[in-house]
């Protein structure tokens, strides 16, 4: 319950909502300033790590899709170009496209579910979608029906809308025809009007003045918005091939969390997900997203991670076109996959997860069974900047009546649509003061 | 797409968190069971694709593991056209989706897009630990709430 003293104060909420996953957040403020921010995160992905060893190279992508009900593609994604790279193989050609195609997919699925469902109640006033429901119910079946076209493209491609089990290393075991991909067209262009038009109801919600100094950090590829390739950029001056990421990124263990935490060599925290990413690949949006960003009231860049709901819009929209084109373009490949020739080698993949960049680098013997596997999801990435946005914020509004700030600090870190099952499962916060 | 005048029953959970299973396994006895002209599916994760899944469907019957402090194998009913789900009950404790089947439900009436028959099974879970199986005395209620559901039918 919330209290407060003369010199201190503490708030504490046992239960924070609308993220996916279980962790905690303890704030402890002490003489009118912060001092401890502790986000806790119990689940333990690091254990497929270990899974892995031993486990022929084939088997990555399932088992690493199990690490997520949310973003199962982007597991796949890093995963398959990861052993690809240790393997000597390249992917093009109309595999490569059904692979960005498979992507938007979880992008369409992964935004609409945060942006309609857990994140829109925060700037509308209602503690639930549930109560959103009452009073905007076509919203809301917007959002759901935005939601199951993603979720249709990723069952196509995929086999299932959950967990896909149709990728592997090289390609695919089946890929579609031009006629199974024909009807979806039709239900992306609906959604593309839908996503037009939420890109303009999400610009008009009133946002906290928030702005910070991040480096964002996203991958930059020569002509399109990323999903699967690129180098890694930030607006600092970074400029990496995936493979010199480790040289850059180091994971550090908090005593307070199960989730490694990721700093960046010599600076500290970073942004990852769609804010870095539209702020650092503007110019690779189509037109179509850019003119819905600016008429939403949005930049090139965006420091406001409250309006980061305006930018997972815009990716929607993107990811909606960007599948419209693909299915266009699509012509079948002669065959499902690449043939593979195994060796022993080491080689590392990055993609863009719908939470940001998210990292694989595997090492296999001459029989191709994983020696060593290192993966690090986008929320472990993101957590030191969550820690570093309340910190700031609840430094600067101190004065807010107490239910307030908890709340504005909950909606703080739904921000970033944090995937503690990811990272991990279940978010706790609790604010106290001494 | 259902056909107009299935009857459909939807078993929720999660095999690897030990009582969640409990919906799951008896979606599972009654699909064994073979009824006529019923539908059974399994739910694991995404409770969103609730209203998908019943879309045109005459009778629903959802199968859900609960958590009230009463004894473990309890089983409850609920008529969801005379009652909003207890939102406690069904918490989201076992879901990494932020959305529990209770909170989907009510979305659902929101929404207008409830079936026109909808009862949901709750049974009494004691263990959700990862890893654990269905402690003995859910596994003892199941062929109970099997029965029911089989009544229920008729």
């Amino acid at each position: 319950m919330p209290s407060k003293g003369q010199n201190t104060r503490t708030i504490k909420v046992d239960y924070l909502a609308r993220v996916e996953g279980e962790g905690a957040l303890h704030i402890k403020i002490k003489e009118g300033a912060v001092a401890g921010m502790q986000l806790q995160i119990w689940e333990p992905p690091r254990f497929f790590e270990a899974f892995l060893r031993g486990r022929y190279f084939t088997e990555a992508p399932d088992i690493t899709a199990r690490i997520c009900g949310i973003c199962p593609v982007a597991y796949q994604m890093s995963s398959v170009h990861a052993l690809e790279d240790a393997l000597g193989v390249q992917v093009d050609g109309p595999l490569r496209a059904l692979r960005r195609l498979i992507y938007c997919g979880e992008w369409i699925e992964s935004h609409a579910l945060h942006l309609f469902m857990l994140h829109a109640p925060d700037f509308l006033g209602y503690d639930d979608s549930l109560r959103m429901a009452r009073d905007h119910p076509e919203l809301v079946k917007m959002g759901l029906q935005l939601k199951k076209v993603g979720n249709q493209l990723v069952a196509l491609v995929g086999g299932r809308e959950i967990h896909p089990i149709n990728v592997r290393v090289g390609g695919f075991y089946r890929v579609p025809t031009k006629a199974e991909l024909a009807p979806l067209a039709e239900r992306l262009k609906w959604a593309r009007d839908a996503a037009v038009k939420t890109v303009a109801w999400v610009g008009g919600f009133t946002f906290p003045d928030h702005e910070m100094d991040y480096e964002f950090v996203a991958l930059r590829h020569p002509d399109e918005y990323p999903f699967n390739a690129g180098r890694l950029v930030s607006n600092r001056g970074l400029d990496l091939e995936v493979r010199d990421y480790e040289e850059h990124f180091q994971e550090e263990h908090i005593p307070y969390t199960h989730a490694l935490h990721s700093v960046l060599q010599g600076r500290g925290a970073y942004f990852v997900g769609p804010l870095a990413r539209y702020n650092l690949n503007f110019d690779r949006l189509p037109p179509l997203a850019q003119e819905a960003a600016r008429q939403a009231g949005l930049g090139p860049v965006c420091s406001n991670p409250f309006q980061s709901i305006i930018v997972r819009a815009v990716e929607i929209l993107h990811a909606v076109d960007e599948a419209l084109r693909l299915i266009e373009s699509y012509e079948m490949p002669d065959a499902p996959a690449v043939k593979l020739e195994v060796r022993a080698g080491a080689g590392c993949g990055c993609t863009e997860a719908p939470r940001g960049i998210l990292y694989h680098r595997y090492r296999l013997d001459e029989a191709g069974l994983i020696q060593e596997a290192k993966i690090v999801p986008p929320t472990s990435q993101n957590q030191k900047s969550i820690e570093e946005d309340l910190r700031r914020f609840v430094t600067g509004h101190l004065d807010l009546p107490q239910d307030q700030l908890t709340w504005q600090c909950e909606q703080m870190i739904r921000n970033y649509d944090p995937c503690i099952s990811c990272a991990t499962h279940f978010l706790k916060l609790k604010l106290e003061g001494e | 797409m259902n056909k107009n005048g299935e009857t459909l029953i939807i078993g929720i959970g999660n095999i690897f968190r030990g009582d969640d299973l409990a919906g799951l396994a008896a979606a599972r006895l009654l699909r064994e069971g073979q009824l006529p002209g019923v539908k059974v599916l399994e739910f694991d994760g995404d409770m969103t694709g609730l209203l998908d899944a019943w879309e045109g469907a005459a009778k629903v019957i959802v199968i859900d593991a609960v958590t009230s402090k009463s004894p473990a194998g309890t089983i409850f009913r609920f008529d969801a056209h005379e009652q909003p789900l207890p939102q406690k009950m069904f918490a989201t404790c076992c879901s990494c989706h932020a959305f529990g089947v209770a909170q989907q439900i009510e979305i659902a009436r929101s929404l207008k897009q409830l079936p026109p028959c909808l009862i949901v099974y709750g049974i009494e879970g004691q263990d959700f630990t990862l890893g654990s199986k269905l402690s003995p005395e859910v596994e003892q209620a199941l062929p109970r709430l099997v029965e029911q559901v089989q009544q229920e039918l008729n």
